[in-house]
């Protein structure tokens, strides 16, 4: 075995020093003969004789070096390596066609490996070992936008860790908010308590320091954390040192002792910043206590129902206290499929749609690749005939042939690796449309790689087919007979050129419609009126210590900070409000006096955000600013006012709150925060000296004279700090970039078709320019006739306008059937846009008509403008 | 020369260059060649020039080594002599060959009146 593969790997290295063997060789030969001969004519021979007799008795030269070269060198290879350098130098020859070729199948693969790649990163691939076992704990919660919580509590799930026997692995969170103190800065985290599995669960590596180790969990309360990349960089500046530092968490001291990596990105619903060591314990007397999220791995084999039954015996509350009881009456605990609740790693249509539109942009490269090649070929014909002539066997020139394809797709291939290089990482940030992922760099990887690879090997095959095919059909003896000189390019081989050019042109128009009716989508969104002006405004949390979250010094500390910042510099006006639109919001399920329910937000705030949120009070009277009875009052928006009174004249009418009477003092107008539902939620307001409940949490919403800037953020912060140093202040949200990111998905998708689109198109009018052109320049001689013979120039140009707008017209009324079946599909992400738009489709079809005008106008300009007698001269 | 002459059979010929030169140590190209048709008593019909097929095959099989040297005649030619592959190739072939001889030895013998 050895010894054969020695023999192949030697045969190899043969090929690269070929000629130094061959001279080698030649000098061994000659030994030989001369050996030979002198022996000879010791035996008694003359010259001429002696040398006879040697070179008979070795078999002829010639021959000896034949067999010594099959011996020596894989004889295929030889003639593989002999057609790649011909291949070589007939792209030298003609660069013209090599690029055309490379540059277009390079955009075509190029692209779709960029975002296949971005698709597979984000929802083909496995995020976490194991993906397909994962579940999350949670009960149903109706009136929420998922209809689901993912949230649970100890005393279930602790029986369940303890002795289920459906899991494999737990991933457990005990999520809180509080004060951060680094000594010279406080800010407001969202923390976490997590079990010793979290991170093996959910492939979390560090960048630095260490992970938990078992002993963390050992102590009664362990002192150390481990932080998140983006956190660690916002707010210790990326610091290597900042392991072993402590800081003050909640009024405990804890040690940093890791952050984690930047790849680590744990499913939404686990936001926390900053993770420490959880011991679960359960005080059955205080059930709600610690609130959990947690994700169950199942054991292998295991199904869903499985999992569900066993859960529904051991993490039923048992004996917990009625409030507890009744919480999970309605709604018990059950176990979803992770990949159910957390939908950003769906794959959801609009990765359909970048694939199927990227598969036509591929479709599109390959037919002019074909194309492409039938011109050559064409241009070709006579050289292929002579040599068929001169003896070459057919099988010689498809190999030829096969050969040229695979050279020309396998450049294209490395050509749009490089581009896929170039323009992915950006992509993937697209698709993931967050900003975690903006952060985090991208490779492209070896599945990409192989991806790029085995389209380049997909198109060559396709493309190397078709011409065979045409070759093989082709009667070429005849083309020698037609006298050799391309007078007029075989009708046959026109005409499924110019039905390709159509195919490509109708796949083009595909796109094009979807990418317009795109657009306008997009258009209609982004013109929603939204009752609320978010722009220049931003929503800033501050962290209270645990002394400060009861109602009175709470307000105290609202109050005050309203009145430092009220004529702060670049400080229009600042509100406080429990939830800021589009930031949030807090619901409540209220019973109507007829028994029936309904789902409504609620919003303590001060009587300045009316003005700050740019809302209308449509009827009655503002909030008063100070409590003026023993009764609450509220103001209710326009939709609550239909829902719950109808008709009828809502103010002065009473709500009952949490077993209280609320007053309705006013009705003011809708705030639309959900861009796509039909209707604003119903949602009431009420002063914030009327919320008795413990927050741990102010909010404030700032309306800023100027666009919010790094300084500006950094003195309003300082200036917090001097009115409460106490206070933990969040990096501050802008409402403006919230209301954008609502339609990111939408903007993204209509960016990559958009890019999509525009190569196809391009691509598209090359192959009719392409097609155009060639056809033009074969028949040169006929417009030149039709000239000499006394034709008007405009009426050649105008004829050879008239067959592209044929061959286009027919692409645009295929595409325009295409575009009817296909874009039903992308009727779900289309926002108040028909699928039949009439005003995308004529939009469509000019530019199409233009884009082809374009294509034709230079070979038309060519075949008016030929001079006949220069032409004929040439004959 | 009215002797019978014999055509090699096909693979033989690796064996006996094989042979040759375990034999002889280290000898050239036309040295093999003579070698051969010496031993065999001009019997063998050999055309000399398949000896560096030959030689080609046995050197990327790392059965024989070869360096450049001077002959007789002071030409500078290649020398190739046998490794320790070569010579376990040898015998196992060798054996092989022998075997193979008596049964067919012993196939021709049993069938009596077979065309002569």
């Amino acid at each position: 075995m050895n010894g054969r593969l020695h023999e192949i790997w030697k045969r190899i290295l043969s090929l690269s020093h070929k000629l130094t063997l061959d001279s080698e060789f030649n000098e061994e030969l000659a030994t030989h003969i001369e050996s030979a001969i002198e022996d000879n004519i010791r035996a008694g021979m003359n010259a001429e004789e002696a040398r006879r007799n040697a070179l008979i008795k070795l078999g002829g030269t010639d021959q000896t070096f034949e067999a010594y070269r099959d011996a020596r060198g894989f004889r295929w290879l030889v003639s593989l390596l002999g057609d790649i350098r011909y291949v070589l130098r007939t792209f030298r020859k003609s660069p013209g066609f090599a690029l055309a070729f490379i540059g277009t199948l390079a955009l075509g693969i190029g692209t779709a490996t960029a975002i296949f790649s971005a698709v597979d990163q984000t929802v083909l691939r496995k995020p976490f070992p194991h993906y397909e076992r994962l579940t999350v704990f949670g009960s149903d919660f109706p009136g929420s936008r998922s209809g689901f919580t993912s949230n649970s509590y100890p005393i279930q799930i602790m029986p369940c860790v303890e002795s289920g026997k459906s899991f494999d692995a737990f991933a457990i969170n005990a999520w809180g908010r509080g004060t951060m103190s680094t000594g010279s800065e406080t800010f407001g985290v969202d923390f976490a308590g997590v079990n010793q599995d979290f991170f093996s669960v959910l492939n979390g590596k560090t960048a630095l320091g260490r992970l938990f180790r078992p002993e963390d969990f050992a102590q009664a309360s362990s002192s150390v954390i481990v932080l998140k990349h983006q956190f660690w960089k916002d707010y210790f500046g990326g610091d290597r040192n900042v392991i072993g530092r402590s800081v003050v968490l909640e009024n405990h001291t804890y040690q940093i002792v890791g952050v984690l990596s930047e790849e680590f990105s744990p499913p939404t619903m686990f936001w926390s910043s900053v993770f420490m060591p959880l011991v679960l314990t359960s005080d059955p007397s205080n059930p709600f206590a610690q609130a959990l999220t947690v994700m169950a791995r199942l054991r292998q084999g295991v199904t869903l129902v499985q999992a569900n039954a066993e859960a529904s015996i051991l993490c039923a509350a048992p004996d917990a206290n009625p409030r507890f009881k009744a919480r999970f009456k309605n709604s018990p605990l059950y176990l979803k499929w992770l990949s159910d609740v957390d939908p950003s790693r769906r794959f959801s249509r609009i990765h359909a749609a970048f694939l199927s539109a990227v598969g036509f942009l591929f479709a599109i490269a390959v037919i002019n690749g074909i194309n492409l090649m039938f011109v050559r070929r064409s241009e070709r014909k006579r050289e292929l005939g002579i040599r068929l002539a001169l003896g070459s066997s057919r099988g010689t020139l498809m190999r030829l042939i096969v050969t040229e394809s695979f050279a020309l797709n396998l450049l294209a291939g490395l050509l749009g690796l490089i581009l896929a290089w170039t323009i992915k990482p950006f992509l993937v940030n697209l698709l993931m449309m967050s900003k975690e992922a903006l952060d985090r760099g991208v490779s492209l990887d070896s599945r990409a790689l192989l991806f790029a690879f085995g389209i380049s090997l997909l198109s060559a095959l396709i493309i190397s087919a078709a011409s065979v095919w045409k070759v093989s059909t082709e009667d070429l003896q005849s083309i020698l007979r037609e006298g050799g000189i391309t007078t007029s390019e075989g009708r046959k081989l026109q005409r499924s050129r110019e039905s390709l050019v159509a195919i490509s042109a109708a796949m083009a128009m595909v796109l094009l419609t979807g990418t317009g009716l795109m657009t306008r989508s997009v258009q209609k969104l982004m013109s929603v009126d939204r009752g609320f002006d978010p722009s220049r405004k931003i929503a800033l949390w501050i962290d209270l210590p645990r002394a400060l979250q009861s109602a009175e010094p709470r307000h105290a500390v609202a109050q005050r900070l309203e009145e430092r910042l009220q004529n702060f510099p670049g400080v229009q006006n600042v509100c406080t409000t429990a939830t800021v639109p589009l930031a949030g919001s807090t619901t409540v399920n209220l019973t109507k006096p007829d028994g029936s329910t309904l789902f409504v937000g609620f919003n303590p705030v001060s009587p300045a955000c009316f003005r700050s949120m740019g809302m209308k009070l449509l009827k009655g009277r503002e909030l008063p600013s100070r409590p003026e009875g023993v009764s609450g009052v509220m103001l209710i928006n326009t939709s609550m006012a239909s829902k719950w009174f109808g008709t009828e004249e809502p103010i002065g009418k009473s709500i009952r709150i949490s077993g209280q009477s609320w007053e309705v003092i006013g009705v003011v107008s809708d705030i639309r925060e959900e861009i796509r539902s039909k209707d604003p939620r119903p949602q009431y307001y009420f002063p914030d000296w009327q919320d008795s409940r413990r927050s741990d949490v102010i909010s404030l919403m700032l309306d800023l004279s100027v666009k919010p800037s790094a300084a500006l953020i950094q003195s309003i912060r300082r200036a917090i700090h001097d009115v409460e140093p106490q206070a933990g202040v969040r990096q501050p949200v802008e409402l403006e970039e919230k209301a954008r990111t609502q339609i990111n998905s939408e903007r993204f998708t209509l960016f990559v078709l958009e890019l999509i689109s525009a190569i196809s198109m391009l691509l598209a009018i090359l192959g009719l320019f392409s097609v155009m052109a060639c056809s033009v320049s074969q028949r040169m001689k006929d417009f030149g006739i039709r000239l000499a013979l006394g034709a008007p120039a405009r009426q050649v140009f105008i004829s050879v306008l008239r067959r592209g707008l044929v061959l286009g017209g027919f692409g645009i009324v295929i595409g325009l059937f295409g575009a009817w079946a296909l874009t039903r599909y992308i009727k779900t992400l289309l926002y108040e846009t028909s699928t039949l738009d009439p005003m995308v489709y004529t939009a469509t079809v000019l530019l199409m008509l233009l884009a082809v005008c374009f294509a034709c106008w230079l070979p038309a300009r060519k075949a008016a403008s030929v001079d006949p007698s220069s032409l004929l001269k040439t004959e | 020369m009215n002797k019978q002459k014999l055509d090699l059979l096909q693979g033989t010929l690796d064996l006996l260059v094989l042979q040759t030169l375990a034999s002889m140590g280290s000898l050239h190209g036309y040295g093999i060649a003579r070698r051969i048709e010496q031993v065999s008593g001009d019997i063998v019909l050999l055309n000399q020039g398949t000896i560096y097929a030959s030689l080609v095959r046995l050197q990327q099989r790392g059965w024989i080594s070869a360096r450049w040297g001077t002959s007789d005649n002071n030409r500078r030619a290649k020398y190739y002599s046998i490794t320790r592959a070569g010579q376990r190739q040898l015998a196992e072939e060798t054996a092989n060959w022998e075997r193979l001889s008596a049964v067919i030895g012993r196939v021709l013998s049993s069938s009596e009146g077979g065309v002569r």
